[in-house]
């Protein structure tokens, strides 16, 4: 007994460093009341983790651990390590903000370790939720993650936007966290199991009337936290009164837990029922790419517009979920999808958190003319949009070509056919965010001077920017760096 | 004799000369970009008569795709034209365009080399990236240098092609996942695809699907009748050398892309459509030389004969016999050198003036005798006068449709009252702008220099070596005709 936890624990350390990391912030800020030190102790010690989790990134069969709990498979390892990316991306994204001088930030400078515990603490519940194999810990992965969010949105307290934004999470949260919980007991209900390979087992065996209950209300908890249209109104207010670093984390990190959380639940309990659930999800992802993309259109304000675009990208992801049939052996398309998405993102967000203002809503017209004054950046900026839109021959577009190509392969012809509608509107709000960097005249760009130098001079997240760029660029080239990594993490063909 | 990695350095040089362009000095730009560009062109002019090579490299081996380049007489010629008209257009704005000149030459280089690499490409998913990405550096020529409603006309001109080639993106993942399907092997390649889908063909009605796919993109650029309407805005809207471009070497794309792609891949679902599609190309040369005659803006003048012109060109292609295709092509290269002649000269004049309304000039032949004579001269080749260029291909046109066995022989009789109303309207500009009373004081506009003869005289060249010795550049075009021709079903010949 004993024997197998501790190999467990020596199995999992990449998850349970986590909060090991986060438990090292609180006591350096208890003892020597340095944010800097915790910035510095959060970064070297995810940075750690993630060169170990790479460096021990076993292909081994699938180990349950903890008694089943836990499952540590490839899907778990190679989301692990795209979580720990992230999350040293939003710490990145989130230093500028923090270290400038400028006075806002310093009023929650003292505060910045309450942030990275709260950030580092929901990611280890992402990790929880996506490697669990039980409903429970399953659940308890969900909240810590989402708990844990609620906080980082309403980090700036003293500001209206910021504690409206946690508000709003905070309440749909719970309520979709209900949903979900509801779903979860209709799950247990009708098949009397935890564990999903039990799930599944009695699933596949016969005929359970409530499984469809348990299938819809899981569905939409988990649509929810994917933000897919019709569950997707809460995104504009709180990514646009996030912290610019939440609002990133919110487009990468939560939708890469629910995308694995998702991937566990709907293949691997809801496998045999596919028929009952595929449609109800490909509808959702369909509504969600052209919706959020219409939605998107009409925005002003940056922050919302990158909202509605994260809603129709969710679309896209949904779909690589519902093309990712382990039974087939495919699922790269939602790999790579999830990857160079999140890149891309951290990307932008990276950028929209150097040229922000918090005393006044990001508008699109405050982009005017960036392009003109500081090129370098409005071309980062260019790359990294058009990479979002899916315009080739950058990686943007190939994720969506793969995207496409195994829809055509299942013969989903009518959901490429939308889904690429949907994209033409996506690139029209694409474009408008272009022709503000470049093509708006030369206008007085206020925001540009005060920012040069405030801000220009943070090398953390410039090197961000530049990683995020290089991605968008050879990862349409050349896609084979990323690409072999996830074929030979999951074995595909 | 030249070797495979000539297609190499054709590609290479323009995409190594945008990236180099912006680290150059402000000064030397100019003269920097342009000596590349007469490089280029020199390059270029060293592979005549050496087609057919060859190149290929893995692109992202798992899925087959690949970087495979093939030159015949088809994409050589236009290549030519592309880096002629270049060099052209960077002389025409050498001392014209002053705002940004570092982006703008760069672009320029950067769309030689996307059009050159979407004319190289065997690859059909290649082919596709080059198509998209040709739109990028057009988009920002048009939305940064361009006249005052340039936002609007760049991004009613992005959007309509992306719309299109969103639907070939489609299409052309159908192709390459249903021969995966039948034979288990990815590739991308066109020559492997078009001869298992002639050996193994597909329901008809897809084909006739996927062939719409690939037209209504192709259609969109060319400009097929009805979807026209962006190419007036953009061409109004362009900076000059952006006009001269867009006629001269983007709309080639779609109509390279029918005879290239489109109609040898799918001979007998060409044939079932000839006659729609010829109809709207007759529409399309009755249509545009109607509306060319009622507009006072000169530029909007010339973009609606564009669209008469390439009516010629796409009726041409559809009547499917190899004479008509002959002529369709080189009707591509005259309606290239004399649009874009006619471009730059009422750049010229525009430059002078700022105006391009028709009213507002008059009697210039007194004043501007050599511009008038260039004027002249250029109008007769675009009305189709014998002895000049314009005549031989629209007389081919003719004649090869006149022939054909899927095309009614009266939408060719229509079609050739599209010469009557071409010289209509040709001769009502030429009359405004040359003779009569001037309606205003033109006496500051100066006739052209050294640098307008340096412009000018080759263009006037070719207008009469192309018109009175049309074989040396109909033999090259013939061979890549008969080849495709050989290659389709005998009840196609």
């Amino acid at each position: 007994m004993m024997a197998t936890l501790i190999s467990d624990l020596q199995l999992s350390v990449s998850i349970w460093a986590w909060p090991l990391v986060a438990l090292a912030v609180v006591i350096a800020q208890i003892v020597f009341q340095n944010s800097r030190l915790s910035f510095l102790i959060s970064i070297l010690g995810l940075g750690a983790n993630l060169i170990y989790s790479l460096w021990c990134f076993d292909l081994a069969p699938v180990q349950a651990l903890f008694f089943g709990a836990v499952i540590f498979d490839s899907l778990t390892q190679f989301l692990n390590v795209l979580a720990l990316f992230i999350a040293l991306g939003c710490l990145f994204i989130s230093s500028p903000g923090m270290f400038s001088q400028d006075n806002f930030f310093r009023v929650h400078y003292e505060q910045y370790s309450e942030f990275l515990v709260c950030l580092i603490l929901s990611g280890f519940g992402a990790v929880v939720a996506f490697s669990a194999n039980d409903l429970t810990c399953f659940f308890l992965g969900v909240e810590t993650l989402a708990i844990g969010t609620y906080c980082l949105c309403g980090f700036f307290r003293t500001e209206i936007r910021s504690s409206e934004s946690a508000l709003k999470y905070l309440f749909i949260g719970g309520f979709s966290t209900v949903v979900l919980l509801y779903g979860i007991a209709f799950i247990y209900g009708s098949t009397g199991f935890t564990r999903f390979d039990e799930i599944s087992r009695v699933i596949a065996a016969g005929d359970k009337p409530l499984v469809l209950m348990a299938v819809l209300f899981t569905m939409a908890g988990l649509a929810f936290k994917l933000a897919l249209v019709p569950f997707h109104i809460y995104t504009p207010d709180v990514y646009e009164g996030a912290p610019t670093a939440v609002t990133a984390y919110l487009a990468t990190m939560v939708k890469l837990a629910a995308v694995g959380i998702s991937l566990r639940i709907f293949w691997s309990c809801f496998g045999a029922v596919s028929e009952v659930w595929i449609p109800f999800w490909t509808s959702l992802c369909v509504a969600s790419i052209i919706f959020g993309n219409i939605a998107a259109l009409q925005q002003k304000s940056l922050k919302k517009l990158l909202a509605f675009s994260s809603v129709s990208h969710a679309g896209f992801l949904g779909l690589g979920l519902l093309l990712a049939d382990p039974s087939r052996g495919i699922g790269f398309a939602l790999f790579s999808y999830l990857a160079i998405y999140s890149g891309m993102s951290l990307g932008v967000f990276a950028i929209v958190a150097l040229l922000e203002d918090r005393s006044k809503v990001f508008m699109l017209e405050d982009l005017k003319g960036l392009g003109l004054a500081k090129p370098l950046y409005g071309i980062a900026l260019a790359i990294l949009v058009l990479g979002l839109a899916g315009i080739p021959p950058l990686a943007g577009f190939m994720i969506k070509f793969w995207i496409f190509q195994q829809l055509v392969e299942q013969s989903y012809f009518a959901v490429a056919i939308l889904a690429a509608l949907g994209s033409i509107v996506g690139v029209a709000y694409y474009l408008k965010i272009l022709m503000y960097l470049f093509m708006s005249g030369d206008s007085d760009w206020g925001l540009a001077t005060r920012w040069s130098v405030l801000r220009d001079q943070i090398f953390s997240v410039r090197s961000l920017i530049l990683a995020a760029v290089l991605l968008s660029l050879i990862g349409g080239l050349k896609p084979d760096f990323y690409a072999h990594w996830i074929l030979t993490t999951f074995a595909l063909k | 004799m030249l070797t495979s990695n000539y297609l190499l350095l054709l590609l290479l040089i323009p995409f190594v000369s945008a990236l180099l362009i912006p680290v150059l000095g402000t000064r030397v730009v100019n003269a920097v970009s342009m000596a590349i560009a007469g490089l280029y062109f020199l390059v270029v002019l060293m592979g005549w008569n050496s087609w057919n090579l060859s190149f290929s490299a893995d692109w992202y081996e798992p899925l087959g795709l690949k970087y495979s380049l093939y030159l015949d007489s088809y994409s050589y010629l236009l290549i030519l034209l592309s880096s002629f008209l270049t060099i052209l257009c960077l002389l025409y704005s050498w001392k014209v365009v002053e705002a940004k000149q570092k982006a703008y030459h760069s672009l320029f280089h950067l769309l030689q080399a996307t059009v050159v690499a979407c004319l190289l490409s065997e690859d059909l998913v290649f082919f596709y990236v080059f198509w998209e990405a040709m739109l990028i550096p057009m988009y920002f020529i048009i939305g940064v240098w361009g006249g005052p409603r340039r936002l609007y006309a760049t991004m009613k001109f992005f959007l309509f092609t992306f719309s299109g080639s969103i639907l070939m993106l489609i299409g052309l993942i159908c192709l390459y996942v249903f021969f995966y399907q039948q034979t288990g092997v990815w590739t991308a390649s066109f020559e492997v695809l078009r001869e298992h889908f002639q050996s193994h063909p597909l329901p008809f009605y897809i084909e006739q699907l996927i062939f719409m796919s690939f037209v209504v993109s192709f259609a969109i650029k060319v400009p097929l009748f009805p979807f026209h309407t962006w190419l007036p805005d953009a061409h109004v809207e362009a900076p000059t050398a952006g006009s001269v471009i867009l006629a001269g070497v983007l709309l080639k794309m779609g109509t390279y892309g029918l005879m290239r792609f489109a109609i040898p891949m799918f001979p007998a679902a060409a044939a079932s459509f000839a006659t729609p599609l010829s109809v709207l190309s007759v529409v399309g040369i009755i249509l545009g030389a109607v509306v060319a005659w009622r507009q006072s803006d000169i530029k909007k003048l010339i973009a609606y004969s564009s669209v008469s012109h390439l009516g010629f060109v796409t009726l041409g292609i559809f009547a499917l016999t190899e004479t008509s295709w002959n002529g369709a092509f080189l009707q591509m290269i005259n309606h290239g050198i004399t649009t874009g002649a006619l471009f730059l000269l009422i750049g010229f004049i525009y430059d002078q003036k700022h105006s391009r309304d028709i009213e507002r000039f008059g009697g210039l032949a007194k004043q501007l005798p050599r511009f008038s004579l260039i004027f002249i001269i250029m109008s007769l080749s675009s009305v189709g006068l014998p002895g000049t260029n314009g005549f031989i291909g629209e007389f081919m046109i003719l004649l090869g449709s006149f022939q054909s066995e899927v095309v009614s022989k009266l939408w060719v009789v229509l079609a050739s009252t599209g010469v009557i109303l071409s010289a209509i309207y040709t001769l009502h500009l030429v009359q405004k702008l040359c003779f009569g009373k001037p309606a205003e004081d033109n006496s500051f506009m100066k006739d052209i220099g050294w640098k307008e003869y340096l412009l000018y005289t080759p263009l006037v060249v070719l207008v009469f070596v192309i018109g009175l010795y049309p074989k040396w550049i109909i033999a090259p075009i013939h061979e890549t005709t008969s080849a495709i021709f050989n290659l389709m079903p005998n009840g196609m010949r």
